[in-house]
């Protein structure tokens, strides 16, 4: 009887709105403090409402890494180089030569290429129908895959590259694409993670179906996950990263564990492109309950999707409620850092193992008087709250009905 | 301010009329050391792009967008791919700007 290997993860960071590592980001997410400002450049667009973002501020170090390895980046691919090789950093693996012999793989996605490489590859052709002054390193900023390429080649990673590009899943569906290619052993380790640049384009789609809020003068006090106030979401942007590795191979090089991955799915709703669907959020968690083998009960801490939009909100509590009742606390880090969409589930994932590993839960920003309409569920609210946290689930929600559900297992030695 | 700014027109502008070889060179130096950051002192005429200056296939097209935004000519052709030397691009732009009218 062979037994189901087991995933941990050795390495894991981020950058968003709140800095870059966990130490800005856990203040951040501790004393309330907010990552959203006004983008006063976007009222130059005709037709859109929202003027709100969640920028990273902090100058990202690039110059050293020289013109072959930055001129097919963009800055999406730019903030995925910065947490990838932190997080390889933190996993003790960036030098190692096991990076570059086969034996790691990568799974990274975003929810396009970088926008503005997009759009002048875009005025060429479809504007002015000439190749006259196409710079070929367009293609390569604006290319769906632009961030796993371009991870690879600075890595040198000679293992699998996937590129998970399911916008507001491209993140978590990294991660499963990393725990399936170490659970069928074709990859003893897997960097995963998932980026966001921001951009105006992105924002627009929200905002043309009134997703976006519009508390302009107010950027600190949205967007408002399950508050009945809210009036839409933030867009963000920002980087998640993690280094997993079969438990063996992560024990025989002397590996620190920060966390187990215990528990995976992916499904889709299989109803519409962009209205969120209760039942399959639903399908979603308990197919990666049952992927941990762990009951809901069991579940110490959910962090929800939770992006403030009117409907999805509900949806999400009323799933999230039909698996667990009103036990477990819950919240959303999309009140902090906005939503980063393909960085979200990597960024949500880092940022439950480190609050699980701590022993406590975020509250969700913003979020002061619960909507009726949202089901009963045990929000965490105003303040941080100590919570020993044995199994927390992470899930996030995508457009074209793509839901992701991960379990994760604080880890012990001796498990 | 004004330097800046003529500079800056000239480098974006078209050419209305064939440059010269000496101007040519120039303007092909100018765009080698900016779009690839490599020093003036080494972008001499028999230098080889590759070898020398550690230019591949993408950085030669992106040369080619390069000079096509500066003199208006039209580079993406198999010539291109002859192009082994600094002095060898000139050559390209001499002989295009004959064909060319701009």
């Amino acid at each position: 009887v062979s037994t189901r290997p087991r995933v941990v993860v050795t390495g894991m960071t981020g950058v968003c709105a709140l800095g870059a590592g966990w130490k800005p980001v856990r203040e951040a997410l501790r004393s309330g403090r907010s990552g959203i400002t006004t983008i006063p450049e976007w009222e130059t667009v005709e037709g859109l409402h929202t003027r709100l973002g969640a920028r990273v501020t902090e100058p990202l170090d690039v110059a050293r890494l020289g013109r072959k390895k930055l001129r097919g980046m963009g800055r999406v691919a730019l903030l995925a180089a910065q947490a990838a090789e932190s997080a390889l950093a933190d996993a003790a693996l960036l030098g190692d030569p096991r990076v570059s012999d086969g034996t790691l793989g990568l799974a990274f996605g975003s929810t396009s290429g970088s926008p503005p490489s997009m759009l002048a590859y875009a005025r060429a052709f479809g504007v002015a129908r000439s190749t006259r002054g196409v710079q070929p390193t367009d293609y390569l900023k604006a290319m769906s895959h632009t961030v796993a390429a371009n991870l690879a080649q600075l890595f040198e990673i000679r293992g699998r590259v996937i590129p998970t590009c399911s916008a507001c899943t491209s993140g978590s569906q990294a991660i499963g694409a990393g725990v399936e290619a170490i659970l069928l052993g074709r990859q003893p380790a897997m960097l995963v993670g998932g980026a966001e640049e921001l951009h105006e384009i992105e924002a627009a789609v929200f905002d043309m179906l009134l997703a976006t809020s519009t508390r302009n003068d107010a950027p600190a006090r949205t967007p408002r996950p399950f508050d009945a106030a809210r009036d839409g979401l933030v867009v963000g942007e920002g980087a998640g990263a993690l280094v997993l590795e079969e438990l063996g191979f992560a024990r025989a090089r002397g590996a620190r564990i920060r966390g187990e991955i215990l528990g995976w799915a992916t499904s889709c709703d299989g109803v519409h492109l962009t209205s969120p669907d209760a039942a399959g959020m639903q399908r979603v968690m308990e197919l990666a309950l049952a992927d941990a083998g762990v009951a809901p009960g069991e579940i110490d801490y959910v962090n929800a999707h939770a992006t403030a939009t009117r409907r999805g909100d509900v949806a999400e509590s009323a799933a999230t409620h039909a698996v667990f009742g009103a036990r477990p606390p819950v919240s959303s880090l999309k009140g902090h850092m906005g939503h980063t969409l393909g960085a979200c589930g990597a960024l949500e994932a880092w940022c439950t193992l480190a609050m699980m590993h701590e022993g406590w839960v975020a509250p969700t920003l913003n979020l002061e008087q619960v909507d009726p309409l949202c089901a009963p569920l045990d929000y965490v609210t105003a303040a941080p709250r100590a919570q020993e946290i044995h199994h927390a689930m992470s899930n996030n929600f995508a457009f074209g009905g793509v839901n992701t559900s991960l379990v994760f297992r604080r880890w012990s030695e001796g498990q | 301010v004004s330097d800046t700014v003529d500079s800056e027109t000239a480098r974006r502008g078209r050419a209305s009329a064939s440059l010269r070889r000496d101007e040519i060179l120039t303007r092909v130096r100018d765009v080698l050391c900016r779009e690839f950051d490599l020093a003036l002192e080494a972008v001499v005429p028999t230098a080889r792009l590759a070898e020398d200056l550690d230019l591949d296939s993408i950085d030669a097209v992106a040369l080619a967008a390069q000079l096509e935004q500066e003199t208006g000519l039209l580079l993406k052709e198999e010539r291109l791919q002859r192009m082994r030397t600094v002095q060898d691009v000139v050559d390209v732009v001499i002989e295009l700007q004959g064909q060319q009218r701009v």
